[in-house]
């Protein structure tokens, strides 16, 4: 697809160390998380590269100790909460922005997206002072309101691309054979965005997941997530146990990743029968 | 329809008019009051607390700016002020550095190409931060996998390299981390420019390199500017990897705060180093959505 | 409409996901629980192997484990009326410190412990808002591969000396015990040690600070950075370094001019699960269980009917053993109390400075 103009030698070894620069930088991003896979299994009681042996006594750490798995616990029913409330919310926010007619769309779409943007310190902060004085410091559902304000911007990102694919003449067919408003979103505009809730869904989960700083500063003995319980781990533990869940933390968002991509594909599948009901 | 709703809905007949709430032709649609949701709940769990905590830092018992004035006038906290500017700005041109090469490759390549390179950029990208700082402690330390690669297969140095605990770690982990947050908008803008405009001035004979300065780089910019504000603003907030990778010098604003909070309690103080941040952040945001539509950023077609 | 296999697969997802999570949810233990926060890392475990587990199993009561104790937490959470934390372990100037200013600790209803345990007692681990926990100190230490045998550092002044032992150091994160150090190695002698002077003290600081790799701001961090040779010695928590000899990492400590101390237990103000918390304190005053802590993790026992039960090689490396003792400072508690605030905000200062 690129244009040719003339190749000369000089052009072509510009191109060769081009190419070998960006496969430097892909490799600069990629490394990092391969490394975490050796250390997981070495079986020394430190960070020590390369590791002496392999054993899998870090996972058996993980996996037989009531805090880390209760961490576990946590994370995940935080993160499905909040889940499906920021999907609720946030497929709400895009219909009203996609459909809407308003003039301030950018404004409104900007401001939706800025909780991605507010440095997590401050919110976190921000909340812990809020929930403090609500007595709600160590309650999950703290936990659960705080991330679901971190997790709209993904899924209003998601969710807006998906109703745009929708072609909003279905809706406005369904309503001309009389349907009400509600009952033509329901019937016919929200199976076909059903794909992109659920991608939205899966990463406001990870989203919550992955939150360090919120739970930093509101979980308590009983709202222990994971990232917290890593974060005083890597700080507070000198065994390699951290190494071992972060491999384990690692291959969820890219299980995610492979389930949003196949809905993709399913969904662009579809899109050539869009007009078929 | 609440009560509640009702008032979101018209806001503008607080005087009394509320007859006018049933109009036969209604006003508002279904697409403004699906709104309200999300509005509200952002009202009361984001904006307010925000706002609290930018009025604690003037307003504690008593209207004071002593928070602020701290700020400027104990040097210690406005060299971390500034060093958190300078890093966020060495982040962000190293960003650039590495991701504008990156972007273009993957601007030129065919899809089947892009779909293959693309999970090296996205995988990473949606591990977390903690994991990947994390990671990198592994790599850059003493022991880790640098040192004992140069040091112990290869040979090239002799001592182990103080990559580790020092702004060289900070940046290296930092870049790391943002990297795709420039990639990925810069990307965004690099292919929708039309290679048909290259392709003319080959026609009319520049050489590669012009036709790239002076066709292709002026087009992309609004992703290259993109692309970097959104870096900057977050290098400017981070914690996590300051704090994992750091040494005591590397101390940024974000630490500052939390460690207001967490050992000295000095709400007031934790309050206007927030608001620092916060104004500057919300600013660079609000000149990133001037100059770019944010829209575009991720892709959609508008 | 036919259904799609796509989003049907993934909500089946979700759906495990969230069995996942239901079916992770602990049973809810009958009898409550108790909130305690210590430093983690290798006491917590020596804590939980010797005390916390057979509390549960004896009692039924789950003990949730946190890290790591601050007053300001303590402070905020009293204020804000949203208590989360039972017991804090803290030292004798954070007690002073907080009841200095304000009432942030319940007092310690002693006629509520085990009396037998409270008769044998070593007399400073009684406390109107605390009771004795172990002993501990903080000791020099540092890699024996780095500083051969002939060559090691003996004192402060020698940690001072960058010259003839040369490399990257590491101090706790805090002014205390740091202030006492930097006087000693300036030329203090032991006894004229307090009052602290806070100039004197920081102005030897400064000398120091280019060689501070990183400060340590929990138990394990310093032994770790030893460990991975970030640094080649560093003041540490006494009993932490018993683990990295374990595993064979060559480390040493010094006990000449360490500072000895005590942490108590002590329990915040409206502290939910009070009642458990007195049970798990007396609990924790067994002699044989804390014998078993000190084998774990070389702390001294506040119950001396536990020093018979300990073994001499265990009892050698103990800080309130005899010979260790002698060789110490008495980290004096009382003049830190009112002076800990400030001097926490000078040291903050202190860190942030390039030069």
């Amino acid at each position: 697809m690129r244009t040719s103009p003339p190749t000369s030698w000089a052009a072509r070894v510009g191109r060769f160390s081009f190419r070998v620069y960006c496969a430097l930088v892909l490799l600069f991003l990629a490394a990092p998380v391969v490394i975490v896979v050796p250390l997981a299994f070495s079986s020394a009681d430190f960070l020590r590269f390369p590791p002496p042996s392999y054993s899998l006594r870090w996972f058996n750490n993980f996996f037989s100790r009531r805090d880390w798995m209760e961490a576990a616990a946590n994370s995940f029913k935080i993160g499905f909460l909040t889940a499906g409330l920021a999907t609720v919310l946030g497929t709400a926010a895009a219909y009203g922005l996609v459909r809407g007619r308003s003039k301030r769309k950018e404004a409104l779409y900007a401001f939706f997206i800025s909780p991605m943007i507010v440095p997590n310190i401050v919110f976190a902060l921000a909340l812990y002072y809020l929930f403090s004085r609500l007595r709600m410091v160590g309650n999950m559902w703290s936990l659960v309101l705080g991330h679901t304000v971190l997790a709209l911007p993904p899924v209003i990102i998601v969710l807006s691309a998906s109703l745009q694919s929708v072609d909003y003449a279905l809706e406005q067919a369904a309503m001309i054979h009389g349907a009400r408003r509600l009952r033509a979103f329901f019937e016919v505009t929200l199976p076909l965005i059903l794909p992109g809730m659920v991608t939205a869904a899966l990463f406001a989960f990870l989203v919550s997941f992955d939150d360090l700083l919120i739970a930093l500063f509101l979980s308590g003995s009983r709202a222990v997530t994971l990232p917290k319980r890593m974060w005083d781990g890597v700080r507070l533990e000198i065994d390699p146990t951290v190494a071992a869940v972060a491999l384990l933390v690692m291959l969820l968002p890219t299980v995610i990743l492979v389930m949003a991509a196949l809905l993709r594909k399913r969904a662009m599948g579809r899109g050539g029968e869009k007009a078929t009901p | 329809m609440t009560v509640k709703g009702e008032l979101a809905a018209h806001p503008t007949n607080r005087e009394g008019h509320r007859e006018r709430a049933r109009p036969r032709r209604k006003r508002w649609s279904l697409e403004t009051l699906i709104l309200v949701p999300i509005l509200a709940y952002l009202a009361v769990f984001y904006v307010y607390p925000l706002a609290r905590i930018l009025l604690l830092s003037v307003y504690g018992p008593r209207l004071t700016f002593d928070h602020f004035l701290r700020m400027v006038t104990v040097p210690v906290y406005t060299q971390v002020l500034m060093r958190s500017f300078r890093i966020a700005l060495l982040v962000t041109v190293l960003s650039l550095v590495l991701g504008y090469p990156v972007a273009y490759l993957l601007s030129n390549l065919k899809p089947r190409q892009v779909a293959l390179l693309m999970p090296v950029i996205l995988v990473p990208f949606t591990i977390s931060v903690l994991v990947r700082s994390y990671a990198w402690m592994a790599i850059l330390g003493r022991e880790g996998l640098v040192n004992t690669l140069l040091l112990g297969w290869l040979g090239l140095t002799q001592q182990p390299l103080e990559i580790l605990y020092n702004e060289f770690g900070v940046l290296l982990g930092m870049v790391h981390i943002l990297l795709p947050f420039f990639i990925l908008p810069a990307y965004s803008v690099m292919i929708r420019i039309d290679r048909d405009l290259l392709k003319a001035a080959y026609i009319m004979g520049a050489t590669p390199a012009r036709g790239f300065l002076e066709v292709f780089l002026p087009l992309s910019l609004p992703g290259i500017i993109g692309g970097g504000l959104l870096v900057f603003i977050q290098a400017l907030g981070f914690f996590v990897t300051p704090a994992l990778l750091g040494g005591p010098q590397d101390t940024m604003i974000s630490m500052l705060i939390e460690l207001q909070i967490s050992q000295l309690l000095n709400w007031g103080f934790a309050a206007a180093l927030s608001s620092v941040l916060l104004i500057a952040t919300l600013g660079g945001f609000m000149l990133l959505t001037r100059i770019v539509r944010v829209s575009i950023l991720w892709g959609e077609a508008r | 409409m036919r259904r799609r296999i796509g989003w049907w697969s993934s909500g089946a997802t979700l759906g495990a996901l969230a069995l996942v999570a239901m079916l992770s949810m602990p049973a809810l233990a009958q009898k409550g629980e108790v909130v305690i926060v210590t430093y983690g890392g290798t006491a917590a475990d020596a804590l939980r192997e010797a005390h916390w587990k057979p509390f549960t199993a004896e009692t039924g009561i789950v003990v949730r484990e946190e890290t790591p104790p601050t007053p300001a937490k303590v402070k905020a959470m009293v204020e804000s009326g949203n208590v989360v934390w039972d017991i804090v372990e803290m030292d004798l100037n954070w007690i002073i410190s907080l009841q200095k200013a304000g009432n942030y600790l319940e007092k310690i209803p002693v006629n509520q412990l085990p009396p037998k345990y409270v008769a044998a007692l070593d007399r400073e681990a009684i406390n109107e808002y605390g009771i004795g926990a172990f002993y501990w100190a903080w000791v020099m230490a540092y890699r024996t591969d780095v500083f051969k045998a002939g060559n090691r550092p003996k004192s402060w002044a020698d940690f001072w000396d960058v010259k003839r032992f040369p490399g990257p150091r590491t101090l706790q994160d805090s002014p205390g015990s740091n202030m006492e150090f930097a006087l000693l190695a300036a030329g203090k002698k032991s006894d004229g040690l307090y009052p602290l002077d806070p100039d004197q003290a920081f102005k030897k600081l400064d000398e120091i600070r280019p060689s501070i790799k990183k400060y340590w701001d929990t138990g394990a961090l310093a032994p770790q950075l030893l460990a991975d040779k970030e640094v080649f010695l560093g003041s540490v928590y006494s009993g932490r370094i018993k683990h990295l000899q374990d595993q064979g990492i060559p480390v040493e400590i010094e006990w000449n001019q360490g500072l000895l101390n005590l942490d108590y237990w002590t329990i915040v103000k409206g502290a939910k699960n009070f009642n458990n918390a007195i049970k798990l304190i007396g609990y924790m005053l067994d002699p044989a269980r804390q014998a078993k802590f000190a084998k774990l993790i070389p702390y001294g026992p506040v119950n001396k009917e536990a020093l018979p039960l300990i073994s001499p090689e265990v009892a050698r490396q103990l800080p309130s053993y005899a010979e260790n003792k002698k060789r110490m400072i008495l980290y004096n508690s009382e003049w830190w109390g009112p002076h800990r605030e400030e001097l926490n905000e000078r040291w903050q200062q202190w860190k942030l400075k390039t030069k």
